[in-house]
């Protein structure tokens, strides 16, 4: 939380120098070479399958019941459907909060989301993905990345978008057809889990990405506090003691539990840190499973 | 223009900025957060951490109440624009006074008065104080005693001789700072202004008998001696007002006898006026026994109560141990009043009650209209002007003053809060 920070001002913007840049090809190397390794192997077993198989979740009301496994159904007297993974090359969506409680924290947390959707859009690249990257608060087309030598165009569209106003993931929320994976980069508060945890699929891996700033995951303040909220103005006063931390921690466990639970239900992965975090911790746990 | 009776305890109105200032400091920081969502959940769960601060409603009521409190206290006053100063003009009341004034030979028929002249010789003088919005106030010794009248003329009154005209006053009691005198003689004064008209003896009848007016005449054209000559005079009379008591009727005539005064007709050198008579109903509790005493004398019966009008004195009293302390007999000149409905043959030395009573009644009567003393009547010299010392500034006088809607006002405001 960046005291500094009235409420008028609760704009940030992103920033990548050329230690950033560094940074991502090594992880972009990184990572896709360890799941060219991991896969070469496995493939030399011979599965051989078109569409590679992942594993099994429980069966979900409305679902094409072609992808049930009946021989499982028959064996556990209980629903399952066969998950398998999306062709490699499909298309990828990112959506970014650029809300305006994004700009809070030190470094802002809409600096790691948007270093989050450089990472995921060069890893979809480099697999062969087409990524689109749809921001919360602009109206215009996805910015469309396929390239690793796009790359700069990226960085400079990402540093010309800025943290600000009311509208976050929420507005973003719509029926997807195409896409093979989902990317959600936020802070998670102002959408419901089961709204995005509906947009998960056989044929899509939704991943999520929560960035909380310090002192919204472990605040420190005491005494009388004025709680903002940068989108709205809204605001709460208490006083914080050391009891009164100790529920907050709790609530908002209990708000993340809720997340990972719907998560859970559908494959998708959440991931929870701080902004202070680097985002190679991040994006490790967002791209596991994303192809 | 607002003042206040107390200028310093207006700093205190400056309290609501310590108010302000504790509140700046015990206020909530404020912090923004993305999970404001939580804090609200917690604040519904646990009302125990809900701060419950000043709403600025209440900050501002009681700021006000404050400066209501803080300004009630110095205590703000709307004053007039009246004067600064004040400045009180003697008028010499005394006959000379009245004399028609010359400052060479004898004084013409219809020439001003020596009281005209010197208003004359002061007139610009007052005019300067006037213009300046100075406050004259008009003073005369009347009756033994200041009467004053505030203005920018004197009342037209005082310009008149009365027959009753007095001894000058004592300008003793005057010289002060702020006072100015109109007399007809030049007097030693060390703060008050003196205006003094100066003037010729005036020759005129001096004196009386009970038949004859005394008369001072000279010639100074031809420098000849003054004579004293005599001439008659109307015959005075008394006149009784009212029915009194017949021993006090008794008394008062052969008093009169005395002195030549008839019962009817001549002009009246003396009104002897009783109150109230025993048969009159409307008194009620208010004749009763009476008891009065001179030295030497004491006389009872019954009384009515007398209040004393204005010039009048009182000379005799109801005695110690009656009831109350009614004045029952005042007089002025010209003019004694008695409140004796009915009375007793006097006790103890009956000749010293006759020459009490006779004194009141000789002191009382009147003088021909035409009789001024000589010494009066002598020259009052050269006209003199003595510039006066002026008065001390005063306070303007409170026109307004709202230390009590203030206070109510704070009141309001502190149940305000309190509500």
């Amino acid at each position: 939380m960046n005291p500094s920070l009235r409420r008028t001002e609760y704009t940030a913007a992103a920033h990548f120098d050329g230690e950033f840049v560094r940074r991502l090809e090594l992880f972009v190397a990184q990572v896709v070479g360890s799941r060219e390794r991991r896969e070469g192997a496995r493939l030399g077993r011979g599965a051989g399958e078109g569409a590679e198989f992942v594993g099994y979740r429980p069966y979900r009301a409305g679902e094409d019941l072609r992808r049930l496994d009946w021989s499982l159904y028959a064996r556990l007297d209980r629903p399952y459907v066969r998950v398998t993974r999306p062709e490699v090359g499909g298309r990828w969506l990112v959506w970014l909060d650029a809300s305006a409680s994004m700009a809070l924290g030190q470094p802002p947390k809409f600096q790691r989301a948007c270093e989050l959707a450089a990472v995921i859009a060069c890893v979809g690249a480099k697999v062969g993905a087409r990524v689109g990257i749809d921001v919360s608060n602009r109206r215009d087309a996805p910015f469309e990345f396929g390239r690793l030598a796009e790359l700069p165009r990226l960085l400079g569209w990402l540093e010309s978008l800025e943290a600000r106003g009311r509208e976050g993931l929420a507005t973003l929320v719509r029926p997807l057809t195409r896409e093979a994976a989902l990317f959600a980069l936020g802070d998670g508060f102002d959408v419901a889990p089961e709204a995005l945890a509906s947009l998960a699929g056989p044929a899509r891996r939704l991943s999520a990405a929560w960035i909380l700033a310090n002192d919204e995951l472990a605040p420190n303040p005491r005494g009388a506090v004025r709680w903002v909220e940068p989108e709205t103005g809204a605001a709460v006063e208490l006083d914080v003691d050391a009891p009164t931390r100790t529920r907050y921690l709790a609530a908002l466990e209990a708000r993340l539990d809720a997340w990972r639970r719907e998560f859970g239900a559908v494959g998708g992965v959440l991931a929870v840190n701080s902004s202070r975090a680097p985002f190679e911790e991040t994006a490790r746990a967002v791209l596991q499973g994303a192809w | 223009m607002i003042e206040f009776e107390h200028p310093r305890l207006v700093w205190l109105a400056l309290a609501p900025l310590a108010l302000w200032l504790f509140v700046f400091v015990a206020r909530a920081r404020e912090a923004p957060s993305g999970t404001v969502e939580v804090w609200r959940e917690l604040e519904r769960s646990t009302p125990r951490a809900r701060r419950r601060g000043w709403t600025n409603w209440r900050l501002w009521v009681a700021s006000a109440a404050l400066v209501a409190v803080a300004f009630a206290l110095a205590s703000p006053v709307r004053r007039g624009a009246s004067p600064t100063s004040t400045w009180r003009v003697l008028v010499d009341g005394s006959p000379s006074m009245f004399l028609p004034w010359a400052d060479r030979g004898t004084p013409a028929v219809g020439a001003p008065t020596r009281l005209e002249r010197a208003l004359e010789l002061a007139s610009e003088w007052l005019e300067a104080r006037r213009a300046g919005g100075e406050r004259l106030v008009w003073v005369r010794w009347s009756a033994g005693r200041f009467e004053e009248v505030a203005g920018a003329e004197p009342p037209s009154a005082w310009l008149v001789a009365e027959p009753s005209a007095e001894d000058q006053p004592p300008f003793e009691r005057c010289d002060a700072a702020g006072w100015v005198w109109l007399t007809d003689r030049s007097r030693d004064a060390r703060f008050a202004g003196v205006f003094a008209s100066g003037g010729v003896a005036v020759p005129g009848v001096i004196g009386e008998t009970t038949s004859e007016l005394v008369e001072l005449s000279t010639d100074r054209a031809s420098g000849a001696q003054p004579e004293l000559g005599v001439r008659p005079k109307m015959t005075p009379s008394i006149a009784f007002v009212g029915d009194p008591p017949p021993l006090v009727r008794e008394f008062v005539e052969t008093w009169a006898s005395a002195r030549a005064l008839t019962l009817s007709g001549g002009p009246v050198a003396l009104t002897f006026e009783t109150v109230a008579s025993a048969s009159s109903a409307a008194l009620g509790d208010a004749n009763s026994a009476a008891l009065g005493a001179g030295p030497g004398w004491r006389v009872r019966g019954r009384a009515a109560s007398l209040a004393l009008e204005p010039g009048e004195r009182e000379w005799l009293v109801e005695s110690p141990g009656s009831d109350g302390a009614r004045v029952l007999v005042a007089w002025r000149p010209g003019h004694v009043r008695s409140a004796w409905t009915a009375c007793d043959e006097p006790e103890g030395d009956p000749a010293l009650f006759a020459v009490a009573w006779s004194d009141l009644l000789d002191a009382a009567r009147l003088s021909a209209p035409e009789v001024v003393a000589c010494a009066e009547r002598a020259a009052a010299g050269d006209s003199g002007v003595r510039e006066p010392t002026a008065p001390p500034l005063e306070p303007r006088p409170v026109v307004e003053r709202w230390s009590r809607e203030l206070a109510l006002l704070a009141a309001v405001l502190a149940l305000l809060l309190l509500g």
